[in-house]
């Protein structure tokens, strides 16, 4: 019998000190505000659709957004984003007006675990991954939950009822990103040949499932997005990944 | 003793590795040409330092191109007024509330669109200024007679950039070497941008070839002398706008009081536009028979044209992306095209083009789809319901999400030919886009002669009868409608709109904005990005 676990945990921790200096003889600066990542695809093009930022001070990426204080209803009964006048000069969308720093987009702790048991012919291996402190931007929600597009484009359950007509990114559909989510767990069976063992040498039988559980509160269809890369996607569920899936696998493995 | 020898060949291979690898080193790339070769003949030089730089006059992607793409010159100058607009249709067109907020002035100071068009103003800028030092570095070193010209339409097609910074900016640095240290990047006065450009354009006229830019052959697309006539005849005209150093003040300079030398003598800004005029309807510039030859899908044989992004299939990557941004999908669909269903006209379009009336203008049928839309054959086109598909041109507002009429409302782009066999959705087309054109000299004279106290009938009804449409008076009021008119979708009317003094007053689905009578949305802002890195500009007054 032989237990063996293994955790890995991460933390990590980051801060965007300073984009600005002299360069041969010359002063250069950055904007205090850079966009990272923006929402994308039909009707969220440009305009204020930038989501993930650089600020310095920050660590990088992270979500600047307006902050929605909630639903109101429009006189048609539909609903719409409550944006805050977070500056208390009127309602203004733009870099340096209305927004926030609302969270980070990458996690401020990662873990890794595996974990595996033997016992006599039988082994049982487990891998478990996690991240935790950071958000992710459910673009998805935000586009298919809006009544607005419909029926020239889908929607999700629950939108009819709800019944928003408004595509601003806000802070609404900021959700947190942490998870646990068992990659893979494997049953092996190595036959016990006998005989057997003068044509064949071993003789395993496994089973195992890929993307067996994820544990999350995040409300899409999964928290695995990109969290870790700096490119125009970081921290943003925005409709076009492909979902991961889960997979059952089974072996049969021969060594001569 | 083994291992001696082992290390004496590794030390000898090495060492060969070692002289091998600095041979090896001396790149030839098969790709590029070397420095001198690519200076070493007269052709040589003019394709390295004067037309590479006509690569950058049209655009496939956002922001490049003087016209032709989305979100650059052509649509800050269009959807920011009363001559067309994006409703939002549902889930489409929204984006961030930008198309709303270029209709309604509510761009703010760090709207992407207008940084990337100021960007890709100064990048031309710096790469004509690149050019140009490198033209004068030969000429020093050769002497060669053909290298002046070269300079002057280097410098002339630099000032034509500059031309649109003054007009749409105001104030900004003018840049003229590719090696201006940050610190020293200062604002120019708008005035003073404005008399850089005059003066730039009147010196190197002299020198550039009297030949026509818009037709095949040696020119083609380049800045001759009558495209640099026709912008000396649009400054004079826009220069009480473009000598007003205090655009926020209430009052502007009268172009009776501002002087130009033009062909040594001194003229004021009005006079200064006719005589302009007078030189291009002289190099023989006239109306072409009928509107639409102007803008069919071989319209490099257009005498009217005078200024055109070249667009050709298989030689240009240069798009035309606004016919497919207006055609609903199956108007597209039945052309064997892409549409995105977007860009239409606004209810003072039809208005004064007199749509649904019965003295309706003869250009409204050759700009616009309205009512049942028939496909090539004459059949009509019909929605996936099944439904005849009608544009619904008086219902086009701001949002119309969640109306029964949200993507059929509007008025729809058509001015250019449908050319069959364009690719990439209809983008790529070979009618060639036109940025300037005869007509608008003879309106340009008229409004000048009309603003000087003269009468201006007969050129205005010139370009009325060509359309065969009854005379009218030349009076400012029927000018500008005219210029909607016929100008429909060129891209003129945010200047227009402008010199008019109306670019700020309210009209339908845009109220005026609380402080927008001083005028300060007239000019765009310097884009806050850009406040940023350089810390002695300043930024445009109001914003």
């Amino acid at each position: 019998m032989e237990l063996s676990v293994n955790v890995n945990v991460t933390f990590q921790q980051n801060k965007l000190l300073s984009l600005s200096g002299m360069y041969n003889g010359e002063y250069m600066s950055a904007p205090e505000y850079t966009s990272i990542s923006d929402l994308n695809g039909a009707g969220f093009h440009g305009g204020y659709n930038h989501i993930v930022y650089q600020v310095v001070g920050q660590p990088l990426g992270v979500f600047y957004l307006p902050h929605c204080t909630g639903l109101t209803q429009r006189e048609d009964g539909s609903y719409q984003y409550e944006i805050a006048d977070l500056n208390g000069n009127g309602v203004n969308l733009e870099d340096g007006e209305d927004r926030y720093i609302a969270g980070q987009a990458t996690p401020k702790t990662m873990l890794g675990s595996n974990i595996s048991f033997r016992y006599k012919q039988f082994d049982i291996s487990l891998q478990i991954n996690g991240a935790f402190g950071h958000k992710i931007y459910n673009g998805t929600s935000l586009t298919y939950m809006n009544m607005g597009s419909f029926p020239d484009y889908n929607v999700m359950q629950g939108a009819p009822e709800q019944n928003i007509k408004d595509q601003t990114a806000t802070d609404y559909w900021l959700e947190k990103g942490d998870y646990i989510n068992f990659d893979y767990l494997t049953v092996g069976w190595n036959v016990p040949l006998g005989k057997w063992r003068k044509y064949v040498q071993n003789l395993r039988l496994s089973c195992s499932v890929n993307n067996l559980a994820t544990i999350t509160g995040y409300s899409g269809l999964t928290p695995m997005i990109n969290s870790y890369i700096v490119n125009n996607t970081l921290g943003i569920d925005d409709k076009r990944n492909y979902p991961v899936y889960r997979s059952y696998t089974v072996g049969l493995s021969f060594q001569f | 003793m083994a291992m001696k020898k082992f290390v004496l060949l590794f030390c000898i291979l090495y060492s060969f590795a070692f002289l091998s690898c600095s041979k090896f080193l001396e790149e030839n790339p098969r790709d590029q040409i070397s420095e001198e070769d690519a200076y070493d003949s007269a052709t040589a030089v003019y394709l390295n330092t004067v037309a590479t730089l006509y690569n950058y006059v049209g655009g496939y992607s956002d922001s490049q191109g003087l016209q032709g793409t989305y979100r650059g010159i052509y649509d800050l100058n269009t959807f920011t007024t009363d001559e067309a607009i994006l409703p939002t249709r549902g889930g489409d067109w929204y984006d961030g509330g930008f198309w709303q907020g270029l209709f309604l002035h509510k761009w703010g100071v760090s709207s992407d669109a207008i940084r990337a068009t100021w960007e890709y103003l100064y990048k031309v800028i710096v790469l004509s200024n690149k050019s140009l030092e490198r033209l004068d570095e030969f000429y020093k070193q050769t002497g060669n007679k053909y290298i002046p010209p070269y300079m002057a339409e280097v410098q002339a097609f630099r000032a034509m950039y500059y031309y649109y910074l003054v007009d749409m900016f105001g104030r900004v640095p003018l840049v003229l070497s590719s090696s201006t240290p940050m610190k020293e990047i200062k604002q120019s006065t708008r005035q003073e941008v404005f008399e850089f450009v005059v003066k730039e354009l009147q010196e190197t006229t002299p020198l550039l070839s009297p030949e026509r830019s818009n037709q095949f052959g040696d020119y083609y697309g380049r800045m001759t002398r009558p495209v640099a006539y026709f912008l000396l005849a649009k400054l004079a005209l826009n220069a009480e706008v473009y000598t007003n150093n205090n655009w926020t003040s209430g009052s502007r300079p009268d172009g009776r009081n501002l002087f130009f030398e033009v062909g040594g003598q001194r003229l004021n800004a009005w006079q200064t536009v006719m005589a302009y005029c007078d030189s291009i309807t002289a190099s023989g510039y006239r109306l072409t028979p009928t509107y639409e030859e102007n803008f069919s899908v071989f319209n490099e044989t257009s005498v009217e044209n005078i200024f055109t992004v070249p667009m050709d299939k298989n030689f240009y990557t240069n798009q035309m992306q606004y016919l497919f941004r207006s055609r609903h999908y199956n108007h597209a669909k039945a052309y064997g095209l892409s549409g995105e269903n977007g860009s239409s006209a606004t209810q003072e379009v039809l208005r004064t083009f007199g749509y649904d009336t019965e003295d309706v203008d003869a250009r409204f049928s050759k700009c616009y789809f309205a009512g049942v839309v028939l496909d090539l054959n004459g059949d009509t086109v019909r929605l996936d319901t099944g439904e005849v598909l009608e544009y619904l041109p008086w219902l086009v507002d701001v949002d119309i999400t969640g109306k029964p009429y949200e993507k059929v409302a509007g008025a729809r782009m058509k001015k250019y030919a449908i050319d069959k066999t364009a690719t990439k959705d209809g983008k790529l087309s070979d009618n060639d886009i036109v940025l300037f054109r005869y007509a608008d000299v003879l309106l340009m004279k008229s409004e000048a002669k009309v603003r000087n106290g003269e009468n201006g009938d007969a050129e205005l009804n010139q370009v009325r009868s060509r359309v065969g449409m009854a005379d009218r008076r030349a009076t400012l009021e029927n000018l500008l409608a005219e210029r909607q008119m016929e100008f429909a979708w060129e891209g003129w009317r945010r200047q227009d709109l402008v010199r008019f003094g109306l670019f700020t007053r309210a009209y339908s689905s845009r109220p005026q904005l609380a402080d927008e009578g001083c005028g300060y949305t007239t000019v765009f802002p310097i884009p806050e990005n850009i406040l940023l890195l350089n810390g002695n500009l300043t930024q445009n007054p109001g914003y």
